[in-house]
């Protein structure tokens, strides 16, 4: 065998087995994929303008610092002033009760599914959380999220909104 | 003559007067008295008077006048001396005491009869005596303590023998008992304490090294702690009796470890709220101080009922110098 024939053959078997790597890592970068199904979303648009809690339980996985890792934590808010534009769809965060590095980064709504992101700052580090959910009633939401932060932890659990 | 030959001549003549008389001015001349004897023969006080008298020629510029007189007294001697015509005079006595030779000098400036030099050796061989003329002829050389003219071939047996100590006691002490945190400590109510050390116990004193370890007493409590003391102690004892109290305290090495419940927030606006254990550790000098009371002081294995108050000097959860109180029943075997 010529020794160009077999550089590329040790070529293609390091991509190879990169993609073999990376194929079993990758699929899920997104665990809202599974969730997010037509079904779910009938029934009529809420109208998110006003003053939300978000109540939930979660886990948190993965933390660089070992006393955030935990199966089961709970979740609360302060009343949060929602601000939705029916004409362009953004949704933003109104005046908040407390001192916080707060805002609403991206938000979509489909009938009566709601998917937003939030991401806070505390200190030197950011927690996102990805919402989605849907619309029990005009003042009611329930669903599951994902968070990442901080000290890299990963997040999931259920949420429910009230009004 | 020539001139040269006259020169030559007067320049000898001139230089043996200025070394004779040179000569004489350095040795001044001393008195040399026979030595007082108590159970030793006069034939050997005799060569130690002249091994002494040898040595002291050797090591400075002196000349000796004898006389076969024996003196007890510095007055006695001086007299003896100015007899003589002597600056000062040697005089002593060498003594056997049970198996030892001891051997007194002293030496009287007599124009003025004050003691100038009074120096004391023992030895338990007779055929030292030649080490302690050397010894004793330095010391006045050289106006040093006899002690100090030890050198390499005039060390005597006597100097040579492990000094008598004073003996103590010791022995393996275990202990065990509960410990009280004060402060900087995970909130436990009672720990548990138990310590290995081995006790020196002399008379009035006692130290040794003990090394423990601390626990708490609850294995279900929420709140922990383990700590190790590696110390070395001292205590002063007062009494010789079955019940004899004492005082002290000592110093080491400690090693901490800490877990904590703690509630746990994340957020402000939305906030994760859970339990978790918060666990901290370090090392750090720890200091200690004890009374005590030593029980059947009087029989090889004792007890003692201690309490220590304890300072680790660290930082756990952000709390500097853990306290601490120990009160522990030991028993030293």
């Amino acid at each position: 065998m010529k020794r160009s024939t077999q550089l590329m053959a040790i070529v293609v078997a390091v991509f190879g087995g990169i993609c073999a790597i990376g194929c079993t890592i990758d699929p899920d970068l997104d665990p809202f994929d599974d969730l997010y199904t037509p079904d779910q979303c009938t029934g009529t648009t809420p109208d998110l303008n006003g003053t939300w809690e978000i109540t939930g339980t979660g886990k948190r996985s993965e933390c660089r610092q070992d006393f955030l890792n935990t199966d089961k934590f709970t979740l609360s808010s302060v009343k949060i002033p929602l601000v939705y534009d029916a004409d362009t769809g953004e949704l933003s965060v109104g005046n908040l009760q407390v001192n916080s590095n707060f805002q609403v980064k991206s938000a979509v709504i489909d009938r009566a599914c709601v998917e937003f992101t939030t991401v806070e700052g505390v200190g030197d580090q950011t927690i996102e959380y990805r919402w989605k959910g849907s619309a029990k009633s005009d003042n009611f939401l329930e669903g599951e999220f994902t968070g990442l932060g901080p000290s890299g932890c990963d997040t999931v659990g259920n949420f429910s909104m009230s009004r | 003559m020539s001139t040269f030959s006259k020169f030559a001549g007067a320049f000898i003549a001139l230089m043996a007067v200025a070394f004779s008389s040179n000569a004489f001015a350095q040795e001044p001349t001393w008195a040399m008295l026979d030595f007082g004897v108590r159970n030793i023969s006069v034939d050997d006080a005799a060569t130690f008077r002249d091994l002494l008298q040898t040595e002291i020629s050797k090591q400075r510029e002196v000349q000796f006048v004898r006389a076969a007189v024996v003196c007890a007294d510095k007055r006695c001697a001086a007299e003896e001396g100015n007899k003589l015509g002597a600056e000062a005079t040697v005089y002593g006595s060498i003594a056997a005491l049970g198996e030892k030779l001891i051997v007194n000098v002293e030496i009287v400036d007599n124009a003025n009869g004050n003691i100038v030099r009074s120096e004391r050796m023992g030895v338990t061989k007779i055929e030292e005596l030649d080490l302690v003329a050397a010894r004793l002829a330095k010391a006045i050389a050289t106006n040093q303590e006899v002690r100090d003219t030890a050198e390499l071939g005039l060390v005597t047996t006597d100097e040579s023998k492990v000094e008598t100590r004073r003996q103590g006691f010791g022995g393996v002490a275990l202990g065990v008992g509960a410990m009280t945190p004060v402060t900087g400590y995970a909130t436990v109510p009672l720990g548990v304490a138990i310590d290995v050390a081995y006790w020196y116990e002399a008379s009035k004193f006692a130290v040794g090294p003990r090394v423990g370890v601390r626990f708490q007493a609850d294995p279900n409590g929420e709140d922990h702690y383990i700590e190790v003391p590696m110390d070395l102690g001292a205590y002063y004892i007062f009494g010789l009796g079955d019940f004899a109290p004492f005082v002290g305290g000592g110093a080491g090495l400690r090693y901490i470890t800490d877990t904590r419940r703690s509630t746990i927030l994340t957020g402000s606006v939305i906030q994760t709220t859970h339990e978790a254990d918060l666990d901290d550790q370090a090392w750090g000098l720890g200091t200690y101080v004890r009374a005590g009371v030593l029980l059947f002081r009087t029989y090889t294995v004792r007890v003692s009922l201690t309490v220590d108050y304890n300072v680790a000097w660290m930082k756990l959860h952000d709390e500097f110098a853990q306290q601490s109180l120990t009160m522990m029943i030991n028993t030293h075997f």
